[in-house]
């Protein structure tokens, strides 16, 4: 008698998990995000509103399809790619923060006129030297930088006038490469932004800032010249990496404002099976600018069309120009 | 139905001792399974079910002469939880790693002479579990770290069948006072340590919650059966049921089942 006691005990202690029906995975999925996103104040975004938009098209027996449609376009309004439902046979996005902006980059023009025949990969690092200036090409934070790999880029620079680090459409990954990579180009350990977590279901619910340092790590560090390229579809770890390095007087951000991204996704999952992630945190830079939509180059260049036929990439021609 | 009647029908007392006068000690180890449930809103509301391998060791020591009872016990779990989607199956998504270390003093309050006896004491109890989910990234990582004061209840009943002994009992603990560890809302780092980001021993005092009953609960129950071999040994078969709820903003709430079948080797003097 006491082990069905027990048990019963459990039940009423547990509650029953939410029915897997449309309206309770809308419900659901609204309301996760209403006590945990980060960016309703900053982006001015009336979640109420939105939901009474979107919650009269959710009805019982819907399809799949069709309600994945409807919190997709919802979802859409927060304006953040770090913002995806996922369901077995789609991923809803909202990429509008390159797409609606030109693309400044063009991988077959670097890798042919600049990167060349006899560039090194060092890992995910490829690397060359351009006239005395050593050039860096990065495609993904998510590809692992080991120490070997960035000391021995560090090391092969080292008597160059100074050093390009190309993140252009660069879409962001491990913070931790974010880390290995500043700390080679850092001259000393500076305050390089704050981060400020959600901590409680009301909108400006946040944490104290969390303010984060970098300093000098590893075997060598750079700190001549160093021009960071950057262009739209720099994204998310990308974008912190872009804003990090700014902090450093040695180094200009050329290019176009990064795509931005600045706050952690954290996952969800809901009753029918379905993922879903959004921002749950928020990036300041030291002087307390919001990241988010991204963080402004200190010289502004586009890719010249005429150039870009020529074989030419007037970004990394400019920045070549600024370390000279 | 009276008390006696009801003690003796519905909870089965066991516990390893020996007839003799003086202390027995033992020494108890034996694998075991569990089922555990587990609702932590760090991941979402859905209720992730699993099964786990499990493993005891424990140090028993009970004296008639001294009235007291103590024992001494680490269990380890080990599994994968998957959430319960109605109408169709799921995949094993989060791996839960558990570890208790508990410590219980008894004394008798009955005569210990007679079959039935009843105890009563305190406990220091450890428990520690870690989750992480397979699917997810930033929060994947969710745990829970209690140390607790616990008040214990314990029930025994000794009897023989064809000149064979056994005993059963029925354990129950409270922890009244606790102090907790948990990752703060929306992320997998200690509260602490959102404060103190670049002093860990401060963000480690900081992130220790002292909480009572009403916030961190816990209920722990455990029944077995032991059978005493010739050569003083003996062999138990035990049931534990370990339910916990805590939490204000991000609540977690766990239910495990967990059987094991263990041996106990008497020590000698």
């Amino acid at each position: 008698m006491l082990l069905p006691a027990l048990i019963s005990c459990e039940k009423v202690l547990m509650k029953d998990p939410p029915a897997n029906n449309p309206l309770s995975n809308f419900e659901e999925m609204w309301r996760r995000v209403d006590e945990r996103y980060a960016f309703f104040s900053y982006k001015n975004i009336d979640w109420d509103s939105i939901y009474s938009v979107y919650q009269p098209k959710v009805y019982e027996g819907m399809g799949q399809r069709e309600l994945f449609d409807v919190m997709a376009d919802m979802l859409f309004e927060l304006r953040d790619g770090h913002v995806n439902l996922i369901a077995p046979f789609n991923i809803s996005r909202n990429w509008q923060w390159y797409l609606n902006y030109p693309e400044n980059f063009d991988f077959s023009v670097v890798e042919r006129n600049y990167l060349g025949d006899d560039h090194l990969i060092t890992g995910p690092l490829r690397n060359t030297i351009i006239d005395s200036v050593g050039y860096i090409y990065y495609e993904s934070f998510s590809s692992t930088i080991g120490p070997g790999h960035i000391d021995f880029v560090v090391n092969r620079f080292k008597d160059m006038k100074g050093v390009i680090i190309d993140v252009r459409s660069n879409g962001g990954g491990s913070t931790e490469n974010v880390e290995t990579l500043a700390s080679r180009f850092a001259d000393k350990r500076r305050h390089v932004y704050d981060m400020l977590v959600k901590s409680g279901p009301a909108h400006d619910d946040f944490s104290k800032p969390v303010t984060m340092y970098i300093g000098p790590d590893g075997k060598r560090q750079f700190t001549k010249k160093v021009v960071i390229l950057a262009n739209r579809s720099s994204y998310s770890a990308t974008n912190l990496f872009i804003q990090i390095m700014k902090e450093f007087p040695h180094v200009t951000v050329i290019g176009d404002k990064s795509g931005g991204g600045g706050g952690f996704p954290a996952y969800s999952e809901l009753p029918n099976g379905w993922v879903y992630r959004f921002s749950t945190s928020m990036t300041l830079a030291p002087d307390g600018f919001n990241i988010e939509n991204g963080v402004p180059p200190d010289i502004y260049v586009s890719l010249d069309p005429q150039d870009q036929i020529n074989g030419i990439d007037s970004i990394i021609e400019r920045a070549l120009k600024e370390v000279k | 139905m009276n008390l006696r009647s009801f003690l003796i029908v519905f909870i089965m007392p066991l516990l390893g001792y020996s007839q003799d006068e003086g202390k027995t000690r033992y020494f108890n180890f034996g694998p075991g399974w569990a089922y555990n449930k587990t609702v932590d809103q760090g991941y979402s509301s859905l209720l992730y079910k699993g099964h786990l391998i499990r493993f005891t060791t424990a140090y028993e020591s009970n004296a008639d002469s001294n009235e007291r009872v103590s024992q001494l016990a680490i269990d380890l779990y080990y599994g994968n939880l998957k959430p319960k989607f109605k109408g169709r199956s799921s995949s094993p998504r989060i791996m839960q790693l558990r570890g208790d270390i508990n410590y219980r003093l008894l004394f008798y309050v009955t005569d210990p002479k007679i079959r039935l006896s009843f105890f009563a004491g305190g406990g220091f109890l450890t428990n520690g579990t870690f989750r992480l989910h397979k699917l997810f990234s930033n929060n994947d990582v969710q745990y829970d770290y209690a140390n607790s004061l616990s008040a214990e209840l314990f029930l025994r009943y000794r009897f023989d069948i064809n000149e064979r002994k056994l005993g059963i009992s029925w354990g129950l603990s409270q922890p009244l006072l606790s102090i907790l560890v948990h990752p703060a809302y929306d992320s997998s780092l200690p509260e602490g340590y959102l404060e103190y980001p670049e002093e860990p021993v401060k963000a480690a005092l900081a992130s220790v919650q002292v909480k009572t009953i009403n916030y961190y609960y816990r209920l722990i129950s455990r029944m077995a059966l032991t059978y005493h071999l010739k050569n003083g040994n003996a062999l138990r078969l035990n049931y534990c049921w370990d339910f916990y709820h805590y939490g204000k903003l991000n609540k977690v709430t766990s239910a495990t089942h967990g059987l094991l079948f263990t041996t106990l080797f008497r020590l000698t003097r």
